[in-house]
């Protein structure tokens, strides 16, 4: 039997992918060769680092005798067992030497026990007065105090601690470096070091006070500012810090909430979730005031988009293979796009969508194929697209372009893991006409998507300029990724006015620099 | 804009390998869509033919120094793609087995914009008959009714001998021909008595 299926069924069935999506799968082709690469060297590096390990290690063997036996309790240095009798001073001060050369001297009055003393810790319990521990470093023995409120971590050294009352400890660094804990203190724990000395109390504050050059020694202050270096913020505080997002990209975050306008929908505060980042009203947008180095930035920006405008009429040599249109890493693309946001009636929550675009445009033989990198906030959300393939029809002077389709992802640095989701709804075909005659910066501004237009010139100076084309297309990447992205040396957002203004200006503050 | 002389595929295999990287875009938008849409097909799933896609370029371009013949880089990508599209298909059934597939999560063969009903209508029939069938059957009938391979491209797509993709195909053809049948009857009211 044969079935009828074949040319029936694929005809029936069509083309499910398009070249946005391809153009989405080439890019995670390249960034999943990258992860790989650095996965590789990783793992190189640590067979490496496990082959000399190991290396080492049968070295070491071969060369050291072997012991052939656990390390030992401590004992005293007279042989005796170190156990709770020998932690007792009653009206004299009392040294206590122990079998690995470390000394403790008891105050009158003191007393303590042994918890454990075997060959990994040794562990006592300061039930009352004051010891000096003199410890000898390298014994490979974890030594702890416990007295009162306070544990100690000894790390090789010489120190006091003192129970000045059941709910008060002090503990005094000579030598080296002990680590104290506690509920009392601000995190639990504060570290000292050689001339050091802490108090800690049941319910309060511990201080460190480092004895400075005079040799006074301060009273314990009830805040925990300390001399020296300042104390590390609470857990809560961390967190929050860490959250917080770096100034570059809070930066780019704003210049893509700035972009981010669509002068036609009244919902715009819907979008707009973070009321720091606030969107530009359309009045104030394009005619804010030029400064002087704006209006360098701004000859500049002319100057490139004239130089765009001459490459327009004489286009560069593309590279085409068999009709599918190809990015050109030499090409340039002249020609800055203004695009209307045209979004699809049949969804109305994807009418809050807003196109902060930037553009990749590449000459093909005949149209051209555009590529969009772009941000979009739907509510809470923030989406980037990660190519949307369009088509650019050229022709005396005029560029009209038309979204085909669109990939949408989740930012990384939201949500961890950049999901794929293909978004039909993004399908619609959006037109608009270019600039007639050369486009210049005030042209730029002047339209109605600046965010758009903005981009279009960033592109052209993307192609324009060679060499700062990367640290551009990060820039931009960024920015539309709503990644981190290199702040530019003067990034004064308003001074070109707009949102484009604010677009160029990061732009260009690479740029030119 | 005038006309650029076309780089064969050899010639494209051989400036990857020389490490050129426009060479591999075209290498990948050479091949790319029609891997894709392959994917898509056997597949039913649009999301995962776009990481089939990925996973073969990322393979192929790992691997096309080990590719004897830079002639014939197509069928090697389409046989990449096709041991990835097995792959998917494995793991599918075995969730489908242990239940961790929800029911109706599944695609099916759904016909893109109008399809005459009685096509769409077959198309699922057909569809609902794959899903029984093994991984292996199953994508042998598709490169064969479907993508319309020859037997021999079966073969060297799936990296199986000619005759057992000749039994797959029988076993996968009376599996299909059982189930579209006795739907066909219950679908015209003929039920047996």
């Amino acid at each position: 039997m044969s079935w009828d299926l074949g040319n029936e069924t694929r005809r029936t069935l069509g083309e499910p992918l398009g070249d946005a999506e391809l153009q989405a799968a080439w890019t995670g082709v390249g960034r999943r060769r990258a992860q790989r690469r650095v996965r590789r060297a990783r793992l190189q590096s640590a067979a490496l680092a496990l082959g000399s390990f190991v290396l080492g290690a049968l070295v070491f063997a071969a060369f050291t005798p072997w012991r052939g036996r656990a390390p030992e309790a401590l004992r005293l240095a007279s042989g005796a067992p170190f156990d709770a009798r020998t932690l007792v001073a009653t009206d004299a001060e009392r040294s206590v030497r122990l079998s690995d050369g470390s000394e403790l001297v008891l105050a009158p009055g003191t007393r303590g026990e042994v918890t454990v003393n075997d060959g990994l810790t040794l562990a006592l319990v300061l039930e009352e007065g004051e010891a000096l521990f003199d410890v000898v470093p390298g014994g490979g023995r974890a030594w702890t105090i416990r007295a009162g409120p306070a544990r100690v971590e000894v790390l090789g050294t010489r120190f006091t601690v003192a129970l000045r009352s059941p709910e008060t400890t002090e503990v005094d660094v000579e030598r080296g470096h002990v680590r104290v804990r506690g509920l009392g203190l601000p995190q639990g724990q504060v570290e000292l070091r050689a001339g050091d000395k802490a108090r800690v109390s049941m319910p309060g504050t511990a201080a460190r006070e480092a004895h400075a050059d005079s040799g006074t020694t301060r009273n314990a202050p009830a805040e925990p500012a300390l001399a020296g270096e300042p104390m590390r913020a609470a857990p809560a505080e961390r967190v929050r810090r860490a959250w917080r997002p770096a100034p570059a990209r809070r930066r780019a975050l704003q210049a893509v909430d700035v972009a981010d306008v669509d002068m036609d929908d009244a919902d715009v505060d819907d979008a707009d979730v973070d009321g720091d980042a606030s969107a530009p009203s359309e009045e104030d947008a394009p005619s804010a005031p030029a400064g002087e180095a704006s209006s360098e930035l701004t000859a500049a920006a002319n100057a490139a988009l004239a130089e765009a405008a001459a490459l327009a009429s004489s286009p560069p040599e593309a590279r085409v293979d068999e009709g599918q249109a190809l990015r050109t890493s030499a090409g340039a693309a002249p020609a800055a796009v203004a695009a209307e946001d045209a979004p699809d009636p049949a969804a109305p929550e994807e009418r809050r969508l807003r196109a902060a675009t930037f553009l990749r445009l590449a000459p093909a033989g005949g149209p051209w194929l555009l590529g969009v990198e772009s941000t979009y906030r739907v509510g809470p959300l923030e989406l980037g697209v990660l190519g949307a393939a369009g088509r650019l029809v050229t022709g005396d002077g005029r560029v009209r372009f038309g979204i085909v389709g669109g990939l949408l992802r989740v930012p990384l640095h939201r949500w961890g893991r950049g999901r794929l989701l293909f978004s039909p709804t993004l399908r619609g075909e959006l037109g608009a006409t270019m600039f007639e005659g050369a486009p210049t910066l005030e042209g730029l501004q002047g339209r109605r998507a600046r965010g758009v237009h903005a981009a279009g010139a960033l592109e052209l100076l993307l192609t324009l300029r060679g060499s700062r084309a990367d640290a551009i297309f990060g820039l931009a990447a960024g920015l539309a990724a709503g990644l981190d992205a290199e702040t530019p040396r003067d990034g004064g957002v308003e001074q070109l006015g707009g949102t484009s203004g604010a677009f160029l200006q990061l732009s260009l503050g690479v740029a030119l620099r | 804009m005038e006309h650029l002389a076309v780089p064969d595929d050899a010639e494209l295999v051989r400036r990857v390998l020389a490490g050129d990287r426009w060479a591999e875009e075209a290498l990948y938008w050479r091949h790319a869509a029609r891997l894709g849409n392959l994917a898509a097909r056997l597949l039913r799933d649009r999301d995962a033919a776009l990481d089939v896609v990925q996973d073969t370029f990322v393979q192929a371009f790992e691997g096309l120094g080990r590719l004897r013949d830079p002639e014939r880089v197509g069928g090697w990508l389409r046989q990449i793609t096709v041991h990835q599209v097995h792959r998917r298909l494995r793991r599918r059934a075995l969730r489908r087995r242990l239940g961790l597939l929800p029911r109706g999560t599944e695609k099916v063969l759904a016909p893109a914009g109008r399809a005459a009903m009685e096509t769409s209508t077959e198309l699922r029939l057909v569809e609902a008959a794959l899903r029984e069938i093994g991984a292996d059957a199953r994508l042998c009938w598709c490169l064969r009714f479907v993508e319309g391979y020859r037997v021999a491209e079966v073969a060297e797509a799936t990296g199986l001998s000619e005759s057992t993709v000749k039994r797959r195909l029988r076993d996968a053809e009376r599996r299909v021909r059982q189930h579209v049948t006795s739907a066909g009857e219950i679908a015209s009211g003929e039920d047996a008595p």
